[in-house]
């Protein structure tokens, strides 16, 4: 690619960079993958600079990755997890296990690390990104009744988990 | 749960990442290409710098750029997988003495991954995307293979369920017959080539006759881009090369494969379009934007959110007039176009994103 591509590709990876971690972490829930993945998408961008620069919405192509590298990368996980009994808990960024309240952001995080990766990736991207159920239905590869039907199961989870830790502190 | 999406935005802000690592993201990216493309990144710098030095030298309506021409003859063979080849082979053959073949793994999940013989992968993401019809029998892509020494170009797709076999004719005259490998539910072809051994064509049959002809485009590194097939008896267009923008130059290529435009110099990859009729914007890079014009547009103006203008001045490339102007990013979300005739009324208009 030229210098100017080159160029072009470092401010848009520069400023885009915070926002795609954000996204995978919401969706991974370890900040060590979520960079990894975010860095995955970035390098995918970079492959196909001109198309992708082309499409007029690079940064639709990149949160696109990110959700299908996401994707992959829990199935791949799924195989090496049903050899142990329990789920070690994810690492990254966290708050003292006391918090609780669904308003403090930690609890919160805790609470989506506990839903299933299809589960968290619908709110993520219905709640957070502000997709429409279709629009989350086309980034995740399934229904729109699917969407509707994890997001209900996936919002009673996060009010049971806030119940419930709220009543084991009383 | 109202307040959901503030919970995660405020959850989500306290994530603090450490600096982009730009640097590492690109060497992956170019080891991702350089698959695709060229096998090493030596070849990639060499398709670089014939670029480079080819580019400025186009003028209007400029003979296409042709990759050097074979000098000598390498035997090329493609066959169809056998009752015991492996899952999911696609086809096979001999460059040389050199064996290929090529491979798809799941091509309707998520694991999409084409795989062969000095093609490392080529992901397709979310399951294989390429949706063959009547008008497009053979969804054509491709990606690098071979070894430094000597590259190759595999090209592959998949197969509309009318056709039944595919003649790739090469220039130097050898002729490749393709037959459909079933994977999966859908039907793939594929064919590889030495780099510098340009295809003429490939013509696509069912079983009653020719259904359809596909010339690709041909950059100078010989990689081929199919686009367009045409109709039996169909005339070919002419192979047009031509510069147009105010304030930029985008390239555009016209040939029997259609359109594809070069948005710089030094760029080596040609972008596919589909041009519809009238005056709209057919695209954008971060700092370009380009369109096509009808015949009776003289002149566009871009009108910025601020209200400060640019003006575009359309030239024609063969029968299709083009424009573009630059516009960053950041510009073009709130950005609005309007197209004038030769008497300054405004013919048509729309929005730049």
């Amino acid at each position: 690619m030229s210098a100017e591509s080159d160029e072009q590709f470092r401010e848009f990876m520069r400023g885009r960079w915070p926002a795609m971690v954000r996204l995978a972490y919401g969706l991974t829930g370890d900040l060590g993958h979520a960079e990894d993945v975010a860095q995955a998408a970035f390098a995918r961008a970079y492959a196909s600079w001109a198309r992708v620069a082309g499409t007029g919405d690079p940064d639709a192509y990149v949160r696109r990755i990110v959700i299908n590298e996401n994707n992959n990368r829990f199935r791949r996980r799924r195989v090496k997890e049903s050899l142990v009994d329990a789920v070690p808990e994810p690492s990254g960024p966290r708050a003292a296990d006391t918090a609780v309240a669904l308003g403090d952001s930690e609890a919160l995080m805790r609470a989506l690390r506990r839903l299933g990766p299809r589960q968290r990736a619908v709110v993520v991207l219905r709640f957070w990104m502000d997709m429409s159920e279709a629009e989350t239905a086309a980034a995740l590869h399934c229904s729109v009744g699917t969407v509707k039907s994890q997001a209900s199961r996936a919002l009673a989870a996060l009010r049971g988990s806030a119940e419930l830790m709220e009543g084991e502190l009383q | 749960m109202s307040d959901l999406h503030e919970e995660l935005n405020t959850a989500l802000a306290a994530v603090q990442p450490g600096a982009a690592p730009v640097d590492a993201a690109m060497l992956t990216g170019r080891k991702i290409r350089n698959r695709r493309r060229a096998g090493l990144l030596a070849g990639v710098v060499a398709v670089v710098a014939a670029v480079a030095v080819g580019v400025p030298a186009l003028t209007r309506q400029e003979a296409l750029p042709q990759p050097h021409p074979v000098t000598d003859h390498v035997r090329v063979t493609v066959n169809p997988p056998g009752p015991h080849s492996p899952a999911g082979l696609i086809a096979s053959g001999l460059i040389g003495t050199q064996p290929w073949n090529l491979s798809v793994e799941s091509p309707t999940s998520d694991n999409c991954v084409f795989t062969g013989t000095g093609l490392s992968f080529y992901a397709c993401q979310d399951g294989y995307s390429g949706q063959p019809s009547v008008a497009d029998p053979i969804t054509f892509e491709g990606a690098g293979g071979g070894t430094a020494v000597n590259p190759t170009f595999v090209s592959f797709g998949a197969v509309w369920k009318g056709v039944v076999s595919a003649r790739v004719e090469l220039s130097d005259g050898t002729v490749l017959t393709l037959h459909p490998a079933e994977v999966d539910g859908l039907r793939f072809v594929a064919f590889d080539i030495p780099a510098q051994l340009p295809v003429d064509s490939v013509i696509a049959y069912s079983d009653t006759g020719e259904i359809a002809t596909a010339i690709p485009f041909t950059a100078p590194t010989g990689f081929p881009t199919f686009s367009a097939w045409l109709r039996p008896g169909q005339a070919r267009p002419p192979r047009l090369t031509g510069t147009f923008g105010s304030g930029t130059v985008v390239t555009a290529y016209l040939g029997p494969w259609g359109t594809c435009l070069k948005l710089a110099v030094g760029e080596y990859d040609c972008l596919p379009l589909t041009i519809e009729p009238g005056t709209s914007v057919m695209g954008a890079s971060p700092t370009v934007v380009f369109g096509s014009a009808a015949e009776s547009v003289s002149y566009l103006t871009i009108t910025r959110k601020n209200g400060s203008t640019l003006r575009a001045e359309p030239t024609a490339v063969g029968p299709q007039k083009f424009w573009a102007v630059p516009l960053s990013q950041s510009e073009q979300a709130d950005a609005r176009w309007t197209a004038y005739d030769d008497a300054g009324k405004a013919v048509a208009s729309g929005s730049v994103s």
